[in-house]
């Protein structure tokens, strides 16, 4: 902040004993929230393991017999080794790189589009949102996995495109959360005091109503992350996801067919997941209690 | 200043009347479902006449539903009108086209009802008064601090308030901050949407006193909106009295409140309370619920709860009429 203040009396201010910017207020109630706190270390651990992954990983992921095959996990293969005699530690630090930036990408990409499409219906309304929904409800009528498994399989299988399909497919649910934001905004009074003053469309929405919408966007947005971690992973289990190098779907998907006697090999990839999304999740709640003004 | 409009309109009003409202209608449609045709209305306003003059307060008092807001926003053209014109400065508002309209909203504002909904939360107090001189060209940010600071002084507001947020204020401080946007851009005419209903009883005679204060000072116009008919008379050199979308007498405060000519005036002065006990409240009841915009009354939308109708109510509507010098009434028992 930029000065500090004289010490207030009286009633003419609120509680806040001193100047609070929203932000510091959202993050002092999100510190409060235990299990977000702890998602959001492990996360951080995650992304910085994966970050260094060329610097961490002990052994190149892709190298066959760097020790015997289907070594069970023990101090020189931390995660054992595969049927090719591939170091697992290594194949999922490599793995995190993927699975982890597949979340951010397609989350980003859906809460996008979403975002610019809900935008647009909420605050146009009238012919312009009919239209705009009735595509959102066409491609959310159809089974989400069947259209990746489409799309999939007509362009190339590479990162990217499996994470624009992601984001592709995700947006209308998005697209309808905001235009619900935006609709129930457009009739605030400080929406119309703005139009009242005469400020333009343009500055509406970027300063009055977009800034109000944010507490839900972001909480989306986090789920999203989880939620298309998720995704990847299905997509790879049905052998269809990112192969070079293997994401933690793939790597799932390929202990799967040697389960009875390799079990490292499906449970701590299977692991992974499953701590990052439930991190995800819990970061999603957290943020939700934290924005929600009505808590103050 | 540019002037746009056609000379005839600028002739037919005098100069000292700043507003003039010509059968303002505005229904609003309700939308059966999507590609059905629209039949229903709300008849929100349905004809309303009444003008302002330059310094003055007009005060509009009714029921909840009887279309003043509707008629306040609709006067700032927040909501399009349906019919009717709003001459403003000897220029029709409907006739200016958008940029044009923005730009003439220089001279007119708003203060809302509700002081928690009409601040947006994510602006410091400071941005929110600021935004008028900013929308309207003033990008420099040491002068409008420099005029953000003077306008807090003249509602009562400390330069401390300037960073601080929306949520941090009482109702009346608010208020205050509501009343600093209005008046930050020197405009002309201020609609007062029931500036003071939503606060405590002690802190709305400090509001009103600022109104009043800042309208000497400045020599501004109000529309001052109410239910409460006592805030009304203290504010108001002339009071209109709407009932259903319509008006129903328009006078000075001490002619309505001494010589209330419709029976729907009568019966709501008399329903104000006296500070004596022993005074024997010769009270008109009305009989009945306010009946339904969608589908008014016909002839005078009073005559279901009017106590002294004729049969010559429930068919002909009452014409809008100046019984006496400046008291207007829609009334046909009136004279």
């Amino acid at each position: 902040m930029a000065t500090a203040q004289p010490k207030v009396q009286g009633a003419a201010v609120g509680m806040s004993p001193k100047e609070e910017t929203f932000w510091q207020l959202v993050w002092y109630r999100f510190r409060r929230h235990k299990m977000a706190m702890i998602s959001v270390a492990i996360l951080l651990l995650f992304y910085f393991v994966a970050i260094a992954a060329p610097l961490l990983a002990p052994h190149d992921p892709m190298e066959v017999g760097v020790g015997p095959r289907f070594a069970p996990p023990s101090w020189e293969f931390p995660a054992g080794t595969d049927r090719l005699g591939r170091d697992l530690f290594s194949r999922i630090l490599y793995g995190a790189r993927i699975s982890l930036s597949v979340g951010f990408v397609a989350a980003g990409v859906s809460m996008t589009i979403g975002t610019i499409v809900g935008a647009i219906a909420g605050y146009f309304g009238g012919i312009v949102d009919e239209v705009l929904m009735r595509i959102c409800e066409v491609i959310m009528a159809i089974p989400t996995f069947f259209l990746l498994l489409t799309v999939v399989a007509v362009f190339e299988r590479s990162m990217l495109n499996i994470m624009l399909v992601i984001g592709f497919t995700t947006w209308p649910s998005a697209a309808r959360l905001v235009r619900g934001q935006f609709l129930s905004l457009r009739e605030m009074d400080y929406v119309e005091a703005a139009r009242s003053i005469g400020a333009k469309g343009g500055r509406i929405v970027a300063q009055h109503i977009l800034p109000n919408t944010m507490a839900p966007i972001i909480v989306s947005t986090t789920l999203r992350v989880g939620g298309a971690i998720l995704t990847e992973s299905g997509l790879s289990f049905l052998g269809i996801g990112v192969t070079n190098p293997a994401s933690w779907g793939t790597l799932l998907e390929i202990g799967r067919h040697t389960m009875q006697f390799a079990i490292w090999m499906v449970t701590i990839p299977g692991t992974l997941i499953f701590i990052t999304v439930l991190a995800f999740n819990y970061i999603g709640d957290g943020l939700r209690d934290a924005l929600d003004p009505q808590l103050k | 200043m540019n002037v746009q409009a056609k000379p005839s309109i600028t002739e037919a009003v005098p100069d000292d009347i700043l507003l003039k409202v010509d059968n303002l209608v505005k229904y609003f449609p309700i939308k059966p479902g999507f590609l059905q045709k629209t039949t229903k209305f709300v008849k929100a306003v349905d004809g309303v006449s009444f003008f302002i003059r330059r310094g003055e307060t007009l005060g509009l008092v009714g029921e909840s539903g009887c279309g003043k807001t509707t008629t306040g926003r609709t006067v700032l053209r927040l909501h399009e009108p349906t019919k009717g014109s709003i001459v403003f400065e000897g220029q029709d508002l409907r006739k200016l086209k958008d940029e044009a309209l923005r730009k003439k909203r220089k001279d007119m504002s708003i203060i809302f009802q509700d002081p928690y909904s009409s601040l947006n939360p994510r602006m410091t107090v400071g941005e929110i008064v600021g935004e008028p001189l900013l929308v309207h060209g003033l990008t420099n940010v040491q002068e409008r601090t420099k005029r953000v600071h003077e306008v807090f002084a003249e509602v009562g507001l400390a330069p401390y308030h300037y960073r601080r947020y929306p949520h941090e204020f009482s109702g009346g401080q608010r208020q205050r901050i509501g009343i600093a946007r209005a008046i930050i851009s020197n405009p002309k005419l201020i609609i007062c949407d029931e500036p003071v209903s939503a606060l405590d009883v002690s802190i709305q005679s400090q509001i009103l006193n600022l109104l009043k204060e800042l309208q000497q000072k400045h020599g501004l116009t109000y529309l001052f909106i109410a239910h409460n008919l006592s805030v009304v008379k203290h504010i108001s050199d002339r009071v209109g009295v709407m009932y259903l979308g319509k008006m129903a007498e328009l006078t000075t405060s001490d002619e309505l409140y001494k010589h209330p000519l419709h029976p729907y005036t009568q019966a709501l002065l008399s329903a104000i309370p006296r500070a004596n006990p022993e005074i024997k409240l010769d009270r008109v009841r009305l009989a009945g619920d306010v009946p339904s915009p969608i589908n008014p009354p016909s002839g005078c939308r009073f005559h279901p709860r009017c106590p002294v109708a004729v049969d010559q109510c429930k068919v002909v509507e009452p014409e809008w009429r100046e019984v006496r010098p400046d008291h207007y009434v829609a009334c046909h028992l009136a004279n």
